[in-house]
């Protein structure tokens, strides 16, 4: 073997340890620059851009067409619903080249509803991550099917639940302790079932919760919305302050507040 | 007999080889019928490459496949070559690789001549070169880094090993598997510096260090660009590969299966017949004008990837005249070979999670290059060894000929054998109301 000359055979060490550094680097940039965020505004200053929707259709299309990518997302709400997507997919069985292949980001699209809707955002890169805040039972609810899965994590915080590497976290509104990065959020008037505004609005002000567009979802069309629900979601809205429309950017915090 | 070939002769020889693996690699190919598996790998290559999500299939294992077979989709459409053109390249490329490496593990070119034919005319390897899904980049990737590794000590070349790195990175980015036979051969790389002492052996060890294990990481993270564009950051990875981690260690499968499925056990391998059976419906050509109810015996489709026992049930006795040989003679080659197989295997053997006959295909080729070995020795140690040795290959090539039938998917084509296959493997379907939906488990917590 023709042996290389050290001064080399070091040169490439180090050509490939910068690459790697770089590459590390560039990753890490390359995927926090591939979020969309809008105005930002905290729910201690009262200033989160609020819009109320009628239902988890409305609030789709609200995120899709607002452009907001990459982002967690805090869905709230009296229920963790779960479905099969497999289901949702087209027959494959009748297949014959060439193949009639779809995008199933887009696909589902087409069938949007109270339940795949947290599933189609995620499918659509709108967010990358949630945390669902639901009452107790559910979260023991889910805990429970949690054990059949084979990534969780059971904490004082709540539960850590992945599908398919898609990282999902469980907990109650008392146990919220905030996020480190500016969140999407849903608001289900169903949860206020079991939880008053005062109290949800004052969790996620301890939270430190920063948002850049906070949805109060009327959830109409489900049973266990009544007028007290929506009185509620009403009350919510007056103690959080509307502070206008969202307006996606590519950074945090950097546009100012409408009046 | 003894006397070795020319290396033009030796050559031309592994070229015919694989011509003839070309051949039934593509047979009929277009005719073969869309495979779930097929299917789904087409879709998951787009919903990777334009979502950034891993699945709807096999999202536990690393992303190249789908980087490469959208590639493929892209260029070529979404016909057999977008779809299945990446793993028809990459195992045939695996046949004359076969006979390259194991020249040079074990310096005789009749041996790696040997481990070329066994290799192109295996059930399993035939079966998955003609699918979309990707067990057998777990074989070309570390052969063909293997065969660069030994480029690079043939030459001292830097090149040879920058490639080397590079395809075992490609490996890792396959499966996981992949680390094996990267192990293996970095340590070859190593013993060779430890016998060559002298000034910049430091630098030539990092250099090693370097190209066999951050090159190849490097790799294997880049596979991931896809994800990051959902917005990830680099924190957020190492949970992905936990989770990745945690499917691949307790799989059981992505969907129940209604046959006796319990053939999956990697220690039977070379010990008992082994099968791996891949049933499906494809009701798309069995459809016919005026009808509204698909036929169910055109439409049930069995490939079954059956270990031709006359090669398989060889491989635990010529491991051993290897071990014998790298204990006796201590021959590198034997010794690394040796390495090559039970760091591949000896995982799966202890694995408590079921494993697939596929999985085989990251072991094959050192168990395949093993069994020449032993045909090839055998064969000059008895008087009339060059005539055994032809008959044996003529048997092999005998009793591969009817398994390469089931492989590609035609038993279902043989009147018995039809309907014992339909009646085994697809009975859940017939009579079925809606032929077309494969039961689906019920997975809690889905979004």
């Amino acid at each position: 073997m023709r042996e290389s000359r050290p001064s080399r055979a070091w040169s490439v060490c180090i050509l490939v340890v910068l690459v790697t550094a770089l590459a590390l680097f560039g990753l890490d940039r390359f995927g926090r620059g591939n979020r969309v965020f809008g105005r930002v505004g905290s729910f201690t200053g009262r200033d989160v851009p609020l819009s109320e929707v009628e239902g988890p259709k409305d609030a789709y299309l609200s995120w899709r067409q607002a452009g907001y990518r990459g982002r967690t997302l805090v869905f709230i709400s009296d229920r963790w619903e779960t479905f099969v997507p497999s289901e949702l997919l087209p027959a494959d069985l009748f297949q014959v080249y060439p193949l009639q292949l779809y995008k199933p980001a887009q696909l589902l699209e087409e069938n949007i509803d109270g339940v795949t809707f947290l599933y189609i955002a995620s499918l659509n890169s709108i967010c990358r991550g949630i945390v669902a805040l639901v009452p107790q039972s559910e979260v023991d609810r889910v805990t429970e099917q949690a054990l059949k899965s084979k990534d969780y994590r059971v904490t004082e915080r709540g539960l850590y639940l992945s599908r398919e590497g898609f990282p999902r976290w469980f907990t109650t509104g008392p146990r919220f302790a905030g996020l480190p990065e500016p969140a999407l959020v849903y608001v289900g008037a169903s949860y206020f079932r079991f939880a008053e505004p005062e109290d949800l609005y004052r969790q996620l002000s301890a939270a430190g919760l920063k948002s850049d567009s906070l949805l109060l979802s009327r959830e109409a069309g489900k049973k266990e919305v009544t007028s007290r629900e929506i009185a509620k979601l009403k009350r919510f809205a007056e103690l959080v302050g509307a502070a206008g429309p969202a307006t996606p950017g590519r950074e945090p915090g950097t546009a100012v507040r409408h009046d | 007999m003894t006397n070795e070939l020319s290396q033009r002769k030796a050559y031309a020889l592994l070229a015919l080889i694989t011509l003839f693996a070309l051949f039934l690699d593509c047979f009929q190919l277009a005719s073969q019928p869309v495979s779930q598996d097929d299917f789904y790998v087409a879709v998951s290559s787009i919903n990777y490459m334009e979502s950034g999500q891993l699945g709807p299939t096999m999202w536990n294992h690393p992303g190249l496949r789908n980087i490469l077979v959208y590639g493929a989709l892209r260029l070529f459409g979404s016909g057999v070559i977008g779809v299945k053109g990446v793993t028809l390249v990459l195992g045939l490329f695996c046949t004359p690789l076969m006979g390259l490496v194991a020249q040079r593990i074990f310096k005789s070119w009749r041996v790696g001549l040997i481990a070329a034919l066994l290799w192109a005319c295996d059930a399993l390897v035939i079966d998955f070169s003609r699918q979309g899904i990707n067990d057998i980049y777990l074989a070309f990737f570390p052969l063909a880094a293997i065969y660069l590794a030994y480029r690079f000590r043939e030459s001292g070349r830097i090149g040879w090993l920058v490639g080397a790195g590079l395809f075992f990175g490609m490996g890792l980015a396959s499966k996981w598997s992949g680390l094996f036979p990267l192990v293996v051969t970095l340590a070859l790389l190593l013993a060779d510096l430890r016998r060559e002492p002298g000034p910049g052996r430091a630098a030539r060890f990092c250099q090693t260090l370097v190209l066999m294990l951050v090159l190849p990481a490097l790799v294997y993270l880049l596979t991931f660009l896809p994800w990051f564009s959902r917005g990830y950051s680099l924190a957020e990875w190492p949970a992905l590969q936990r989770s990745m981690y945690l499917e691949t260690s307790q799989h059981v499968g992505y969907h129940p299966k209604f046959w006796d499925d319990r053939d999956n056990r990697a220690y039977k391998w070379f010990v008992v017949p082994s099968v791996f059976v891949d049933p499906f419906m494809n009701l798309g050509g069995a459809l016919e004008p005026g009808r509204s109810e698909p036929d169910f015996e055109k439409a049930a489709i069995v490939e079954l990837g059956v270990a031709n026992p006359l090669v398989w049930l060889l491989v635990l006795p010529a491991m051993f005249l290897v071990l014998r040989r790298a204990a006796r003679e201590r021959d590198e080659g034997a010794r690394y070979l040796a390495g090559l197989f039970f760091l591949s295997y000896l995982p799966l053997v202890a694995s408590p999670r079921p494993i697939w006959l596929n999985t085989a295909l990251s072991v094959l080729p050192y168990a395949i290059m093993a069994v020449a070995y032993l045909v090839w020795t055998q064969s000059q140690r008895l008087r009339r060894g060059r005539v055994l040795l032809a008959a044996y290959l003529s048997l092999v090539l005998l009793v591969a000929a009817p398994l390469y039938l089931l492989a590609v998917g035609k038993g279902t084509g043989i009147p018995v054998l039809k309907e014992y296959l339909a009646e085994k493997y697809l009975k859940q379907f017939k009579g079925a109301p809606n032929a077309g939906s494969p039961p689906t488990p019920q997975a809690p917590g889905t979004r």
